[in-house]
């Protein structure tokens, strides 16, 4: 049987050419997805500018912001045998200016010369930084700030702009935006006395570095600090410390599992189709003496062939798409730019095994109809119409359909806020298949539904077009399926991203700020707040410091919430909440406030200490000062300065300023700008461009980038498939187009008669995907919200259903006037 | 009667549900022995097409019994029939006969290979040489004519070497010639080595290749004919309302 497959597969090269474009592109998406769980999983971050530095002691904990060690544990581990020198090294980002702007290429870290040799950098011109107020440039920066030694830099650092003269150019193997300064003007830049980034630690000659870091380890005697080697080392030297590994493991968990479900669904989908097309054949080896058992394993043997093929070509695609996601997912901030794409043997071999396992399942499931087939068919001068009816098809779809109804229960009622999202792609992919699964059924009522008013409107090609459809009802419900899943996981998908970032945009609604004044160079220091109050005009003035904060005594110890560092008078007049108890003026020292209903379920009151981690890690206990009404994403504010202290930089994302009473807006934004005359990095806003920027969830907006760019990476693969069935079930009515050509139909009644069964395909695809969308949106609207309506603009539905509706007509057109180009004669004469 | 190879004993055939189906076979009892040729004749509609899948067991009678070569078949499940099938019978449709994916040597050897058998080269060379195809062991059915085509078929009915030949219009699809050449094939099967072959037909000068030709109306046998002339068959059939509408005399 299996030799007889491949003969088949040579012979029908072309009928097998959907199927192998479905799981080909199916294990690229699934091999990719589990490449970047794996890269998760790994956060393997290479080190680059500590390259040359066999061990680096550094936090032990990757946390959002850089946690630090003490700069007196560097004599320490200098004393340690073994060890030929120990280097404090600090990092910080600056701006280096060209005519006042920063230049292109963003920021630049900074250190101090000492740690030139850990990557190692060596001089190309000019010396080292010798006295106050001088630089080695790498050589990138040279060239992108046109400034040689001798020559004088500006740059931004903290806010601030300082000027320093360039003393030495430094080049180093790998690419690295590196400025160095004296180890004074590098510890007064850093601005974290006592405190550095990491050691990094040179062993002496002929010491093994396995031994010197169990030896280093025992003698820190800290589980909070960690002797780095390897590929660890990347956490001591990327920003942030964090490689962003766990978002990894999530966004690529839920699209792939998305992936391997849509994977697993168009698969079975296009095989059926191929299985279904050859249905005489089938019958003629069932009468020849085929047991229904040969016939399984000829299809399953023809269907294996061409996955393992599909899958083998699809492995240098994944590497490719995996490493592009990735970098996507790095320039959107979901991940460092540092981490390494590492794909080992097991997502390959998952992704294959995976991809193999969906065409068996499909091939398992396209097989039974095939072995279903009666003998007497072949016989038959026309083909019947499909059975499609069996209660084990019935039992599937409504597991499916009861599946899909639960998920949808539980995401309503159980879950709340951005979690219920989790739950989305499974309640889609459960009713799609539910649906599909029915589709031969529903397809009578929604011809019979749409029968007059077609018929009305379009004369004889409408009549065609509707007794075909009904005549092939089982095939036309195969075409529907794809649209159905197209327009339904594409509503659903996109309208969940909607959703969820208007639930996070409530949070910008609310602010009653007239004005924002950011910065070009990263980030503005709170002191200019004093500065902005004194101003004419200026009513309430708060800083907001993006970072996040982990309620301790959670649950499960991983109960995080947006942390919002801010001045507590002027939170009323910018952010406009208000607290429904206690005083935001409170809020200086430790202190914090939250949501009622995070209050609520933490058990906490007025007054009390509320457990916090910090984004470095660092734990704080702030006494509870003010409670306030939540909307949306869930925030906690804390003092500015109390956040700035955790975060990298120390610096807040904005300044948010209210205007006095009688004050307009445009008045206010005029005495504003005078500060940027003389802080020119520095940019004010008006109250549009703040709430288009989200106002404080700035994260949010890049995390929804990618979901979006994950969402139409797998819409792009149900248009294939779509397409990909509509061109497969035109080209099988061949003899049938030839017929009515015969009888003396032209071309463009045939091209009509098309036409319209490609509407009637799209509006019953519409139709169903509609009802799978709803079945998504409506629950998880509802845990947002507490509203059963999804929010998000019109636009976007209308795009879905133009371009799938487009989609169908076209592939469907053109697809039939390809076929047209045979003379009908001779269509009408060739066999099956 | 005990050489009979097939035996339909009151079978009926309903498709459809009992209240408003169709009665495709109202209890027919027939018996074909060992070594002939048999035609069975009928206007459309008599349920000639349905007797023969019965008798083949490719379609289940609603009552009644099939024996065949001494097997009953009411009562096999699918896998045991296709097997039934395989072993004991051979089939030649009016057209789709062949993979088309398979060159002639390869369709030939199907049933064989099918059951897991070897084929041997000379029994593959030796059915090809007697329907007149050696030269054309390497070609694939879309390389040959109709005639060719249902050639091959005979040669892959033959080469299981089955207790019955069953034909359904085998020469439906053919021009007059190259019908008589097919028709001529299968006499000499069933003279040379004793084949029984069964044809279901509507063509009396195909059916006058018969030793027997049985007549089918309304699911029921209306008669038959021993050693029957293409003009003895013509003229029953118009008895039987086949060519209610047209003279005769344009049958012959």
């Amino acid at each position: 049987m299996f030799r007889l497959a491949l003969r088949t597969l040579r012979f029908r090269k072309g009928g097998f050419a959907a199927s192998f474009i479905a799981l080909f592109f199916g294990a690229a998406i699934v091999m990719a997805c589990g490449g970047l769980m794996e890269t998760g999983i790994r956060d393997a971050v290479p080190p680059q500018r500590l390259a040359g530095t066999p061990l680096v002691v550094a936090s032990s904990q990757s946390y959002l912001e850089r946690a630090r060690v003490d700069a007196a544990l560097t004599a320490r581990i200098a004393a340690v045998p073994g060890v030929a020198k120990a280097v404090p090294d600090v990092t910080f980002p600056l701006s280096p200016l060209r005519d006042g702007a920063p230049v292109a290429g963003g920021e630049v870290s900074g250190h101090a010369w000492a740690s030139a040799e850990l990557t190692p950098y060596s001089l190309k011109e000019g010396t080292a930084p010798t006295g106050d107020g001088t630089v080695v440039l790498d050589e990138g920066v040279a060239a992108a700030t046109g400034q040689g030694v001798g020559g004088t830099l500006d740059v931004a650092v903290g806010g601030k702009k300082q000027a320093f003269r360039v003393t030495g150019v430094a080049s180093a193997a790998s690419d690295n935006r590196a400025a160095f300064f004296t180890d004074a003007d590098a510890t007064r830049l850093h601005g974290k006395s006592g405190k550095v980034d990491a050691i990094a630690v040179l062993p002496s000659d002929g010491t093994s570095v396995a031994d010197l870091q169990e030896r280093l380890t025992a003698v820190i005697g800290d589980s909070e600090l960690a002797v780095l080697a390897g590929d660890d080392r990347g956490r001591a030297e990327a920003d942030g410390a964090v490689g962003g590994g766990d978002d990894l493991i999530a966004l690529s968990a839920v699209f792939g599992g998305l992936a391997v479900m849509v994977a697993m669904f168009v698969v079975a989908g296009t095989l059926g189709l191929s299985v279904q097309q050859r249905h005489r054949e089938m019958a003629l080896l069932r009468a020849i003496g085929s047991t229904p058992g040969q016939l399984r394993r000829m299809i399953l043997g023809e269907t294996i062939v061409v996955a393992v093929l599909a899958t083998a070509l699809a492995y240098p695609l994944n590497l490719v798409l995996g490493e592009w996601l990735l970098e996507q997912l790095a320039t959107a901030g979901v991940t460092s730019e540092a981490i390494a794409f590492r794909q080992g043997f097991i997502p390959v071999a998952a992704g294959v095994g995976i991809s193999l396992l969906s065409a068996t399942i499909a091939a398992f499931v396209a097989g039974r109809g095939a072995a279903l087939t009666r003998p007497t068919e072949a016989l038959a001068e026309a083909s019947l119409q499909v059975k499609w009816f069996s209660w084990v098809r019935l039992t599937f779809a409504l597991i499916c359909l009861a599946g899909g109804t639960a998920l949808s229960i539980v995401t309503a009622l159980v879950m709340s806020g951005p979690v219920a999202a989790s739950t989305a792609g499974p309640t889609a992919m459960l009713w799609a298949s539910g649906l599909a699964l029915l589709s031969p059924g529903i397809t009578r009522v929604i011809i019979a539904v749409l029968r007059w008013p077609v018929r009305a409107v379009t004369g004889l090609s409408g009549y065609l077009a509707v007794m075909n459809s009904d005549a092939r009802r089982v095939r036309v419900a195969g075409a529907i399926t794809p649209v159905m899943l197209a327009t339904g996981l594409a509503t659903a998908l996109i309208y969940l991203q909607t959703t969820s970032a208007g639930g996070g945009s409530g949070f910008a609604d609310d602010l009653t700020a007239d004005a924002a004044v950011t910065s070009q160079t990263g980030g503005v220091p709170l002191d200019l707040v004093s500065r902005i109050e004194g101003r004419e005009g200026v009513g309430a003035v708060s800083a907001l410091v993006d970072s996040t904060a982990v309620f301790r005594s959670g649950e499960d110890d991983d109960d995080s919430a947006t942390a919002l560092g801010v001045n507590g008078e002027g939170v009323q007049g910018t952010l406009g909440i208000s607290p429904t108890s206690g005083s935001f003026a409170d809020l200086t020292g430790s202190t914090v406030a939250l949501t009622t209903d995070r209050a609520g379920a933490l058990g906490y009151a007025l007054g009390d200490n509320v457990q916090l981690r910090m984004g470095d890690g660092a734990n704080v206990d702030a006494r509870l000062v003010a409670l306030y009404a939540g909307s949306g994403e869930e925030t906690l504010l804390l003092p500015a300065d109390l956040v700035a202290k955790h975060t990298t930089t120390g610096l807040a994302s904005q300044i948010l300023v209210g205007a006095s009473e009688g004050t307009s807006e445009a008045a206010l934004l005029t005495a504003l700008r005078g500060l940027t005359s003389s802080d020119q990095d520095l940019r004010v806003g008006d109250r549009a461009s703040l709430v288009s920027s989200g106002g404080g969830g700035g994260g949010e907006q890049t995390g929804a980038w990618v979901n979006y760019l994950l969402v139409g990476m797998i819409l792009a693969y149900t248009v294939i498939s779509l397409v990909n069935t509509l061109v497969i079930a035109t080209g099988e009515r061949r003899r049938e187009f030839a017929l009515q050509r015969l009888i003396g139909a032209t071309h463009g009644q045939i091209l009509r008669m098309v036409g319209v069964e490609a509407v009637l395909i799209s509006l019953g695809g519409i139709l169903l995907g509609a009802l799978v969308s709803a079945m998504t949106l409506v629950p998880f609207a509802y845990a947002v919200y507490d509203s059963p309506w999804p929010s998000g603009p019109l636009w976007i539905y209308l795009a879905v259903i133009g371009g799938a509706s487009g989609l169908t007509l076209l592939s469907t057109v053109l697809s039939t006037t390809y076929v047209l180009r045979t003379p009908p004669v001779e269509a009408a004469a060739t066999i099956g | 009667m005990d050489d009979d190879v097939v035996r339909l004993e009151s079978v009926r055939k309903v498709y459809g549900n009992d209240r408003n189906g169709v009665v495709a076979l109202a209890g027919v009892s027939l018996g074909i022995r060992r070594g002939t040729f048999t035609a069975v004749m009928g206007p459309s509609g008599s349920g000639k097409s349905t007797c023969l899948h019965c008798a083949a067991g490719l379609d289940r009678p609603t009552s009644g019994s099939v024996v065949l070569d001494g097997h009953e078949l009411t009562g096999l499940n699918e896998r045991e029939l296709t097997r039934l099938r395989r072993d004991r019978i051979g089939f030649i449709f009016q057209s789709f006969n062949l993979l088309p994916a398979l060159n002639v040597v390869e369709n030939v050897q199907l049933p064989l290979r099918l059951a897991g058998r070897k084929a041997k080269r000379a029994d593959v060379d030796e059915v090809l040489a007697r329907v007149g195809l050696s030269d054309r062991k390497h070609h694939r059915p879309g390389e040959l004519s109709g005639g060719q085509q249902q050639r091959v078929a005979i040669a892959r009915a033959l080469i299981t070497k089955p207790a019955v030949i069953f034909g359904d219009e085998p020469t439906g699809a053919l021009d007059t010639r190259t019908a008589l050449e097919v028709l001529a094939l299968m006499r000499r099967a069933v003279r040379d080595v004793g084949q029984t072959v069964v044809i279901v037909t509507h063509d009396p000068v195909a059916a006058s290749h018969a030793d027997r030709v049985i007549f089918l109306a309304d699911g029921q046998i209306a008669g038959e004919l021993q050693s029957p002339t293409a003009h003895a068959v013509g003229e029953r059939m118009t008895q039987l309302g086949a060519w209610a509408d047209e003279p005769a005399g344009t049958v012959n």
